[in-house]
C-alpha cells in the first residue's frame, strides 16, 4: 500500500465546516478487516441459528441477524457512519419508505375478513 | 447548502475548468450549478442514495409478495426451500460479503490515489462477482434438471406423488411450492441481474481507472460504484436466509432432494 490514512479526524464531526466535507474519510485497512471478519461471524452464527429448531423465533433471530449484517454493510461500507446528516436521513428513509409499504399493505391482508362486509 | 444569498455570485472565471489538478481541492471539476466542491460531492452522493431506495422499493415489491405467500403457505415454503442446496448458498454468501470488502478496499485506495491498488482490488471484486453468478447458474441448472423450474422445467410432483400428497395433508400442495419456486426465481433472477450490471460495471471501472480516469482526487464514481455493489450485496444478505434457511441447517444431510428422491416430508 503507498501510503497509509491521512485525516483521522474522530467520526461525527466531519460536518461542522465546509472546509472539512471536502476531504475524504479514509478509514484505517484495520477497520475494514475487522468489518469484514465480524460479517463472517456473523454468517457463522446465521448457520448456527438455523441449526436449531426454535420454532416461532426461527425468523425473527434469522431476520435480526440479517440486519445486524446490513447495518454493518451500511455503516462501514458504505461509509455512512462518517457521512453527512443528509445522507443519513436518506439512507433511514429509504427503510421507513419500506417499512411503510409492508406495514400499511400487510394491514390490508391480515384485516381481510375482519368484518362482513369484507367477505 | 448554508448560504442562498451567495446564489448568484457569479463563479471565478476558468474555475470549473480546474480539471485534474493534482492539489487536495481538485475533486474533479465543479459544475457551475454548485456552489463548492463540498456541495456537488454532497449532491452526487445524494442522488446515488435516491437511487438506491428506489432499488430497495422494487426489491421491497418482491420481498412482499414473499412474506405473504409465506404466511399463507408456509409448509409450501419449507418444503421448497430443502429443495435449495445450503452449501452453495452458504458459499455464495461468503463469496459476496468477500467482494464487498475487496469494493471497500478498492474505494478506499481510489481516495488514496493509488488507482493501480484500486483496479487490482476491483478486480479481485470482480472475479469473486463471477464466481457468484457461475454459482448461481450451477444451482440453476440443478433446478431444471430435477423439474423444479416453473413453466419451464415443473416435472418434480410427476415423479413424486407422494410427497404431494403429503403436502396436500399440510394444506399446501405443487401449485403452493410452484408460487414459492417462482418467487425464488423472480428474486434470485433479479438480484442475478443486478450483479450482472455490476459486473460490466466494475470491469468498466477497471479499465478506466488503469487509464488514470480517477487521479487527482475524482475519485467520486469509484465511491458510488461501491454504493451500488454494497446494495446488492445487502439484498443477498436477506435472500439467503429468507430462501435457503427455512428448512433449517443440517449438516451433512443433503438438502437438494437427493438429485430427484426423498426430501418430501420432514
Amino acid at each position: 500500500m503507498a501510503h497509509e490514512h491521512g485525516p483521522d479526524h474522530s467520526p461525527g464531526h466531519d460536518e461542522h465546516a465546509h472546509d472539512d466535507a471536502h476531504e475524504d474519510h479514509v478509514v484505517p485497512l484495520s477497520t475494514y478487516f475487522w468489518v469484514f471478519m465480524g460479517l463472517m461471524v456473523l454468517l457463522v452464527i446465521t448457520l448456527v441459528a438455523a441449526y436449531f429448531d426454535l420454532g416461532a423465533l426461527n425468523l425473527p433471530i434469522a431476520m435480526a441477524i440479517a440486519v445486524a449484517k446490513m447495518m454493518i454493510v451500511v455503516l462501514f461500507f458504505m461509509h455512512v457512519k462518517w457521512s453527512s446528516g443528509l445522507v443519513k436521513t436518506f439512507a433511514g428513509a429509504t427503510m421507513m419508505w419500506l417499512v411503510i409499504m409492508f406495514l400499511f399493505t400487510l394491514t390490508d391482508y391480515i384485516s381481510r375478513g375482519w368484518t362482513q362486509a369484507g367477505r | 447548502m448554508a448560504s442562498d444569498t451567495h446564489a448568484i455570485t457569479a463563479p471565478h472565471a476558468g474555475h470549473a475548468h480546474d480539471d485534474h489538478d493534482e492539489r487536495d481541492h481538485g475533486h474533479g471539476a465543479l459544475q457551475h450549478q454548485f456552489e463548492d466542491m463540498a456541495q456537488q460531492k454532497e449532491s452526487i452522493s445524494l442522488a446515488m442514495w435516491l437511487f438506491l431506495a428506489t432499488e430497495v422499493m422494487m426489491f421491497g415489491g418482491l420481498f412482499f409478495a414473499y412474506t405473504l405467500y409465506r404466511s399463507l403457505y408456509p409448509a409450501a415454503y419449507d418444503f421448497g426451500s430443502r429443495h435449495l442446496n445450503i452449501d452453495l448458498g452458504t458459499i455464495n454468501t461468503f463469496v459476496l460479503l468477500a467482494s464487498s470488502y475487496t469494493m471497500a478496499l478498492a474505494v478506499r485506495s481510489a481516495m488514496l490515489r493509488s488507482p493501480k491498488v484500486s483496479a487490482f482490488f476491483m478486480f479481485v471484486t470482480w472475479v469473486f462477482g463471477a464466481a457468484f453468478i457461475g454459482i448461481k447458474a450451477i444451482e440453476w441448472g440443478h433446478d431444471y434438471h430435477i423439474g423444479l423450474i416453473p413453466g419451464v422445467a415443473w416435472f418434480w410432483f410427476d415423479q413424486h406423488p407422494d410427497a404431494a400428497q403429503q403436502l396436500i395433508a399440510k394444506h399446501a400442495g405443487p401449485h403452493q411450492v410452484m408460487m414459492y419456486f417462482a418467487i425464488y426465481f423472480c428474486m434470485t433472477g433479479l438480484h442475478a441481474i443486478h450483479m450482472i450490471i455490476g459486473l460490466a460495471l466494475v470491469g468498466y471501472f477497471i479499465f478506466l481507472s488503469l487509464k488514470g480516469q480517477f487521479m487527482g482526487g475524482n475519485h467520486q464514481p469509484v465511491e458510488i460504484l461501491g454504493l451500488y455493489w454494497h446494495l446488492v450485496d445487502i439484498i443477498w444478505i436477506f435472500l439467503f436466509p429468507l430462501l435457503y434457511l427455512i428448512g433449517g441447517f443440517h449438516p451433512g444431510q443433503s438438502h437438494d432432494g437427493g438429485g430427484g428422491q426423498g426430501g418430501g416430508g420432514h
